[in-house]
């Protein structure tokens, strides 16, 4: 199996994942998330030769790839529009949750890059959690340990990173 | 509040706090917050902070699927809940089709009781059937059940018996426990209430040992029903017990969960003192077992009425007679029942073997009946006297029907003979046992026999095995010094020793070692000539495996030289088999190897017995297959395949089967060889003998391997390698299982980047160790070398990498029958070292050769591996 038959067995779920990441967007939402799923499948392109093991483990590299993007957009739109400070930003760098609350795309990166240095499989749970909706058990396959690990884990890094949020916005 | 240090180390003291802290109750919280606000005041307020923020509060930590999944399954149950609903929602199930733990995908519920839902599932990596107990959602928040549902699982998984329902893996998935375990399609006792007593005894009898055993490993079952009795389909049906929802084990005060208040079981064939709450032991379970059998009989449970007049009654009166419903049931029968039905427990029988035997002769009476009529078996009826009866039993044994010699033995009631007698009876009995399907019965009667004789048989422990290796050597070492005289108690049990310690090398290698010593101790002491030759036989083996070349050698010469003094034939069919296997082994050559198997064979045929025939058959096509003559390996298997499913030996059958599977599976013809190892998965005999799990699963890893899916074959040889070492099965099997681990997982890495393979160096690390031990053996020289310079290579050692490999190649040497191990080697020698930067050209050249080679021995199914692996490296 190659990349674009990934793509095309889980362009529906991306798309979706895509989706709800930019649910706040008044208008342009879906074009939006188009536009990001399209993004994935170039960074993609040049794995092209190589197989990539089960959809679970293509949705793992698909949530970095989203979270890369995602980034470097908010960054490159912070150095054009202000100068590269730090006042709160406009709706697109924020990763929207079903309670209606927004979270920074850029801190979220930043506290997930110190969690690699803490603790290296919390930061790619949480990564694969939050950009890639990845279920524990899908997880558990990609990186290989049991369930009740990630559960812990998981568990462990979300209250990191929410008490860090909460931290770095107050 | 300042940012702490990225320190990882004190991240691990933090989430070490933090896990503590959410596994008690919120309320103990503050008083264990303020210790730690003394004691580690640098962590207590962060650890605050996580704490605040532990738990669901919308925001984009909470996954959105997981609450819809969790929302669903609540429904779900609601739904099910709901009186009379049952049948439709089952269609409408939302958790059907979940995949469970990104593995089972839930099919079909197939039942629902008080703690959860059962379902049949698939899984999706072992690719069988399975069932899947999930614990009731509401019930997850109560720490007494989730306990009691994984008590369940814990002792149930200890048991290894095919009359248990096997239990395989338990977990949880979002927040609900489950339960993994086989599948039984055969429905349940309940369809053959008020059946023909003939069908219906046997079962019992298999019920009742089940029962034996599980009362033997200290655990009550508590909750017998018809419903919680599985069938396996076939004929004969046999029963599986399943649903020991409330096991407790045995003497264990605070391991019982479920007798404070709530009353479990249903209440039909529950024992009076049951309902009391009273502590129970196994006459408990014994009270439930006379209830099934008056309900099958008679398709009611003992006392009817309202439920409470039902309760009441067993208290008031006793059970009435099963004759009265059924006049003609076996009067033994009805008397076996209403003890079993006792109020009084002490009037119960103790134990669940005596209902057994008792069960067996009232079977027994009535083929007794029939076997004038239709004369089936007239030797059984006729040979009442024990002299002739024991004769014939040998005579039977020899010719290759131990199940008749089975019978017979069990005809006569020996309990009150002399010990000695006794014993040799038993002795004869455990070894027809272990000839037959009944592999457990024969090692638990053999391991009776020595406790009659004042022998202990030892429990599993992993830590003497290096001792009692040790043993090993001493006590051959000192055999000169042994005694005079020969006691029968200890040529009875030196016997036993053997037999257990050849019989031991398929099961528990530890244990084998044991019996051996065992039995070398008495060999010596006695002064046997045929016992003294064995013993060194068996120590020559058994230091083979441990890869003690040269110990092995000493003893095999000392071996050769005593056997050629005995006329012992069947003791010399078994010299020349072993020497045979340690010459694969340890030996550097193949012809030897093949000329003592085949001295073996011809010898087991000159003495006609099936048996030896059959055995010696079935290791030379293990050593064909290891030295790479596939068609003789084949031609092996076929034959011991053949006569081990006349003479109804299922170990002998399912190693031959494990043999060809191989074979077939370096020729290229996967599919016949994967499909004949998932059907021995999917059979009992892995419960008895470990090793048919083990070997299976490495067939599958290796097939998946050749098949380019090179993950999976990593998981499944890690699981196979992780079997041989749990249950101490012969390490050689598990090198071979290392090693094909090894090579697929440095295929994973070509194929997907090194830095997606979890621990890649690491893992090559702990193989390469390996590799080095098992050097010593012949058939695996230079493996350690060639591991080790891989594992160098991917470090970036190029220079050390290099001097390993060349290591490597002088170690293997030049052979002139080069085995599919040969093969193995030199192309990921050759794959190497274009990792390396060697010119294309050459390695395409040597690659172009060693696939000409596989092509004239036969190998292509080692050839479409490597045809794969040269795509991936584009040479």
């Amino acid at each position: 199996m190659n990349v674009a038959h990934h793509f095309d067995s889980n362009y529906s779920k991306l798309h979706a994942l895509a989706e709800n990441l930019f649910r706040k967007q008044p208008t342009n939402c879906t074009l939006q998330a188009t536009a990001l799923v399209h993004e994935v499948y170039l960074r993609f392109a040049d794995l092209e030769a190589r197989s990539i093991n089960g959809s679970e483990h293509f949705l793992a590299m698909a949530a970095t790839a989203m979270r890369q993007i995602l980034v470097d957009k908010a960054r490159r739109k912070r150095a054009s529009k202000r100068g590269g400070n730090d006042t709160p930003v406009t709706l697109t760098d924020e990763l929207v949750s079903p309670g209606g609350a927004g979270t920074d795309v850029l801190v979220v990166h930043d506290l997930l890059t110190r969690l690699a240095r803490l603790h290296e499989r919390q930061a790619r749970i949480v990564e694969m959690r939050v950009f890639a909706d990845m279920t524990v058990p899908e997880i558990a396959v990609v990186l290989d340990v049991s369930i009740a690990t990630i559960e812990k884990d998981w568990r462990q890094a979300r209250a990191w990173i929410r008490s860090r949020v909460d931290d770095a916005c107050s | 509040m300042t940012p702490a240090p990225d320190d990882p180390a004190r991240y691990r003291q933090l989430m070490s706090l933090f896990d503590r802290a959410i596994e008690m109750p919120i309320a103990d919280r503050p008083i264990w917050l303020a210790r730690i606000q003394s004691e580690e005041p640098s962590l207590a307020d962060e650890l605050a902070q996580l704490l605040i923020h532990d738990g669901t509060c919308n925001d984009v930590f909470d996954s959105h699927g997981e609450r819809l999944e969790i929302g669903l399954a609540n429904a779900c149950d609601v739904l099910a809940r709901a009186p009379g609903g049952n049948e439709d929602i089952s269609n409408a199930d939302p958790l059907l089709n979940l995949d469970l733990g990104g593995r089972y995908r839930l099919e079909q519920r197939i039942g629902a009781g008080g703690m959860g839902q059962v379902y049949r599932a698939f899984d999706r990596i072992e690719e069988r059937v399975v069932a899947i107990k999930l614990l009731r959602p509401e019930l997850a928040g109560d720490e007494r059940q989730v306990e009691r549902f994984r008590r369940e699982f814990r002792a149930v998984s200890r048991l290894m018996h095919p009359g248990c329902i096997t239990m395989f893996a338990e977990g949880s998935h979002l927040g609900r426990r489950y339960i993994v375990m086989e599948y039984v399609h055969g429905g349940s006792l309940e369809r053959l209430s008020q059946g023909r007593p003939t069908e219906l005894l046997p079962i019992l009898i298999t019920l009742a040992n089940t029962l034996d055993y599980v009362h033997e490993n200290r655990i009550l079952h508590r909750d017998l029903k018809p419903a919680n009795i599985l069938l396996v389909p076939g004929e004969p049906l046999r029963p599986k017990l399943a649903d020991f929802g409330i096991v407790h084990l045995g003497d264990d005060e605070a391991g019982r969960l479920t007798d404070t208040g709530a009353i479990l079981g249903s209440i039909d064939f529950m024992a009076p003192e049951q309902i009391e709450g009273k502590p129970l032991d196994s006459r408990c379970d014994l009270y439930s077992f006379g209830g099934i059998i008056y309900w099958l009989w008679t398709g009611s449970p003992p006392f009817s009425g309202t439920p409470l007049q039902r309760l009441r009654a067993r208290f008031e009166s006793e059970a009435p007679s099963l004759r009265i419903r059924v006049p003609h049931a076996p009067p033994r029968l009805d008397a076996l029942v209403a003890r079993l039905l006792r109020r009084n427990r002490s009037e119960r029988p103790d134990r669940a073997r005596d209902v057994a035997r008792e069960l067996e002769k009232i079977l027994a009476e009535l083929h007794g009946v029939r076997m004038t009529n239709f004369e089936e078996k007239p030797l059984v009826v006729t040979l009442r006297d024990p002299t002739s009866c024991e004769l014939a039993a040998e005579a039977l044994l020899g010719s290759g029907k131990p199940r008749d010699a089975v019978t017979l033995l069990r005809s006569h009631d020996i309990s009150s003979w002399p010990v000695l007698i006794r014993a040799r009876w038993l002795r004869k009995l455990g070894i027809a046992l272990l000839r037959t399907s009944e592999l457990t019965d024969g090692l638990s009667t053999l391991e009776r026999v020595l406790t009659l004789l004042g022998d202990e048989v030892p429990q599993r422990q992993n830590s003497r095995r290096r001792r009692m290796f040790a043993n090993l050597s001493c006590l051959a070492a000192r055999s000169i010094f042994g005694g005079a005289g020969q006691e029968a108690e200890d040529v009875e049990r030196a016997i036993i020793h053997r037999e257990l310690a050849v019989i031991h090398r398929w099961i528990d290698i530890e244990r084998a070692v044991y019996h051996q010593v065992a039995f070398a101790r008495l060999a010596f002491r006695l002064n046997i000539k045929t016992f003294r030759t064995e013993a060194y036989l068996g120590i020559a083996f058994m230091c083979s495996l441990r890869a003690w070349s040269r110990t092995a050698t000493r003893y095999y010469r000392k071996t050769l030289a005593l056997a050629r003094e005995t006329s012992d034939t069947s003791g010399l069919v078994r010299y020349a088999i072993v020497l045979g296997g340690i010459e694969t082994s340890i030996g550097h050559d193949n012809r030897t190897a093949m000329a003592h198997f085949d001295e073996g064979l011809r010898l087991a045929k000159s003495i006609g017995d099936v048996f030896l025939t059959t055995f010696a058959s079935s290791m030379r096509g293990w050593a064909a297959t290891l030295l790479s003559y596939p068609e003789q390996a084949k031609n092996d298997f076929q034959r011991a395949s053949d006569a081990a499913i006349e003479l109804d030996i299922p170990w002998l059958r399912d190693d031959a089967a494990c043999g060809s599977s191989l074979v077939d599976l370096l020729q290229g013809n996967f599919e016949s060889a994967t499909s004949r190892v998932r059907s021995l998965l999917a059979s009992d005999i892995r419960l008895a003998l470990p090793l048919f799990e083990a070997l299976p699963t490495e067939i599958l890893g290796v097939e998946a391997l050749l098949s380019g899916r090179y993950r999976d074959a990593v998981i499944l040889l890690e699981r196979a390698r992780t079997h041989y070492l749990t249950h101490n099965l012969y390490r050689g099997w598990g090198t071979f299982a290392k090693l094909m681990h090894s090579e697929a997982l440095v295929c994973w890495a070509e194929e997907v980047g090194a830095r997606n393979v979890p621990d890649f160096l690491q893992r090559l690390r702990a193989n390469a160790k390996m590799g080095q031990r098992m050097s010593r053996l012949w058939v695996f020289r230079g493996w350690g070398a060639l591991l080790t310079g891989v594992e160098k290579a991917r470090r970036g050692n190029e220079k050390a990498a290099r001097r390993l490999f060349d290591r490597a190649l002088a170690e293997r040497g030049p052979v002139d029958h080069p085995s599919f191990m040969d093969h193995f080697f030199k192309i990921r020698i050759a794959l190497e070292r274009l990792h390396l930067g060697d010119s294309k050209d050459s390695i395409t050249r040597i690659l172009d050769q060693i696939n000409a080679n596989l092509e004239v021995d036969g190998f292509l199914g080692i050839r479409r591996s490597l045809e794969r692996l040269r795509n991936l490296h584009q040479v």
